[in-house]
């Protein structure tokens, strides 16, 4: 067994996984209620409207930024990361190991949502490439907010709730309606490459960016996350 | 005999507090004992030894390597922290074989299988440590830090929840081990406990190393500090006079008909004082000493490295 199955066990095992799958559960839901209730010349639209304003900016943010945070804090207050610390696994190595068992539970975790959003957008005629680019979309944003979720955790106690307060405040706010904040957003990249799949992507609100640059941000986030987590676990005072 | 784990000088404060201070030692193969009370310093001397933590000032090295930044010692190095954290959700097995598998053992299955017999846990090995007492806990933590079989092994507290019959247990496979050549570094705050593990014993207070030595040597220490004893007997004065007079204490009181006697030698005093009972014409009613907790033990010893240095 290692770091990632210890994890990945961790995360089944929780109660909090399981409520994180009802928020995609409800997302998804929305999706398809919104399917079904629209104008049928009107769905690429409400496609654009439910992954920039909820898919990607909360349901992903949301789930895999705290399971991310979840699955350091809770070896932290079990003492568990004692037993890791004690083996001569590098720190960037288990940190890595962290953020994949997260984004792993994430995109299954995102499943319903992903759905959801998929079946609204494959109705309104976006295609196999607008399918390609949602997945990309949920993998890489989720990827990043993982990263970000271990990092926090890492830095301080209270990794969650300082993570809910970003994911509130900056990026399903402040950085969904402000052009000029977008940039800052990882949710606003990942929104970018869900545009990428979108013939007409004119109804989407996403940064200036190409796609390919939204791709490289993402990745780059996410491995700056496990290098500076790696660092702090290297450097930390442990229980 | 090399020394397996030296700590130079070591010093570790928490903002104005120092949990440790300028603490120098060195130890070798063999079960050392370290004593103190609840705060006196060794669970953060161990967390230093396993990297957990790093010194302010000074250095620790465990098989000449800085745990705190050298990850490869701890192929070589077993830990059994404080607490009772093990993952809920794993199976003792899986735990441990977990352990044995980031620890680059070659066969981690039949390591955790031979290390299981040897806490005595295979019958529980299938179960979820989550339903675990802390007895049992206890042994499996023990069973995680034996698994790659480490020359040097850093033991927090490691009898703490065990019945007497798996403390017997823990203190005879902590003495194999030691006789094998193993590096053993125990900590207690019992004194009694430390004895029965360990030849070697380092004594801390209040982040300060105040003895080292021998475990019986310690004792010798100890029998020698200035003791009060509380003697009851039918005529005091009579007895209390014949103490002064053989020289056995060097002051003597009266507390509500209870004689309170000051010795420098509490074994001379115990040996002879039954003899000077029965000449003064009087019987021993009782006789107990007073202030042998812990805290007047550990403050003789602050005072005695104070006042002559170890």
């Amino acid at each position: 067994m290692t770091p990632v199955a210890i994890a990945m066990r961790a995360l089944l095992g929780a109660r909090r996984t399981w409520v994180l799958g009802v928020l995609s559960v409800l997302a998804g839901g929305i999706a398809l209620v919104i399917r079904f209730r629209a104008e049928e010349f009107r769905w690429l639209d409400r496609y654009a409207e439910v992954t920039e304003s909820l898919t990607v900016p909360t349901v992903v943010a949301f789930i895999a930024l705290v399971l991310g945070a979840s699955v350091v804090g809770d070896e932290r207050e079990d003492w568990t990361i004692l037993y890791l610390a004690a083996t001569p696994v590098s720190r960037i190595r288990l940190v890595a190991a962290w953020v994949l068992s997260a984004w792993v539970m994430a995109m299954l975790l995102l499943v319903p949502a992903g759905a959801g959003a998929a079946f609204l957008g494959l109705s309104g005629g976006m295609g196999a490439r607008g399918l390609f680019w949602l997945v990309m979309a949920l993998g890489l944003a989720s990827l990043a907010y993982a990263a970000l979720g271990v990092l926090l955790a890492l830095l301080v106690r209270r990794a969650i709730i300082l993570g809910l307060l970003y994911i509130v405040l900056w990026e399903a706010t402040i950085a969904t309606f402000a052009d000029s904040a977008d940039k800052l957003s990882l949710g606003a990249y990942g929104r970018r490459l869900v545009a990428a799949g979108v013939p007409d992507a004119d109804t989407f609100r996403v940064p200036t960016v190409g796609a390919a640059t939204a791709v490289i941000v993402l990745v780059v986030v996410a491995a700056a996350g496990v290098w500076l987590g790696g660092r702090r676990l290297g450097r930390m005072e442990l229980p | 005999m090399s020394a397996t784990i030296v700590v130079d000088r070591a010093s570790k404060w928490f903002g104005d507090t120092v949990a440790m201070g300028d603490v120098s030692f060195s130890v070798g193969p063999g079960v050392t004992g370290l004593l103190g009370h609840n705060g006196a310093g060794k669970s953060t001397l161990l967390k230093l030894l396993a990297g957990f933590s790093r010194p302010d000032e000074g250095t620790v090295r465990v098989l000449g390597h800085d745990p705190g930044r050298e990850i490869e010692v701890y192929r070589r190095l077993g830990v059994v922290p404080d607490g009772d954290g093990l993952w809920p959700h794993l199976t003792a097995r899986g735990a441990i074989e977990a352990c044995a598998r980031m620890r680059g053992v070659p066969d981690p299955a039949d390591a955790t299988r031979r290390v299981l017999e040897r806490v005595d846990m295979t019958a529980a090995a299938e179960r979820r440590l989550g339903g675990f007492s802390k007895g049992m806990k206890q042994r499996i933590k023990l069973a995680q830090a034996l698994v790659h079989d480490p020359e040097v092994l850093l033991l927090d507290e490691p009898l703490n929840g065990l019945d007497p019959a798996q403390r017997r247990d823990v203190i005879r496979l902590i003495g194999e081990l030691g006789a094998a050549g193993h590096t053993v570094l125990v900590s207690s705050h019992q004194l009694g406990e430390v004895e029965r593990m360990a030849p070697q014993v380092l004594v801390m207070v209040n982040g300060r190393l105040v003895a080292e030595g021998t475990t019986a040597g310690i004792r010798d220490l100890l029998a020698e500090r200035p003791r009060t004893v509380r003697v009851e007997v039918d005529a005091p004065p009579a007895v209390a006079q014949a103490l002064i007079g053989e020289g056995l204490a060097t002051s003597v009181r009266l507390e509500d008909g209870v004689l309170i006697a000051e010795t420098g030698d509490v074994r001379e005093f115990a040996v002879r004082l039954a003899v000077v009972a029965r000449d003064a014409g009087t019987t021993l009613r009782a006789v107990e000493p007073v202030g042998e907790d812990l805290e007047s033990v550990y403050a003789y010893l602050t005072d005695r490295a104070r006042g002559a240095g170890r």
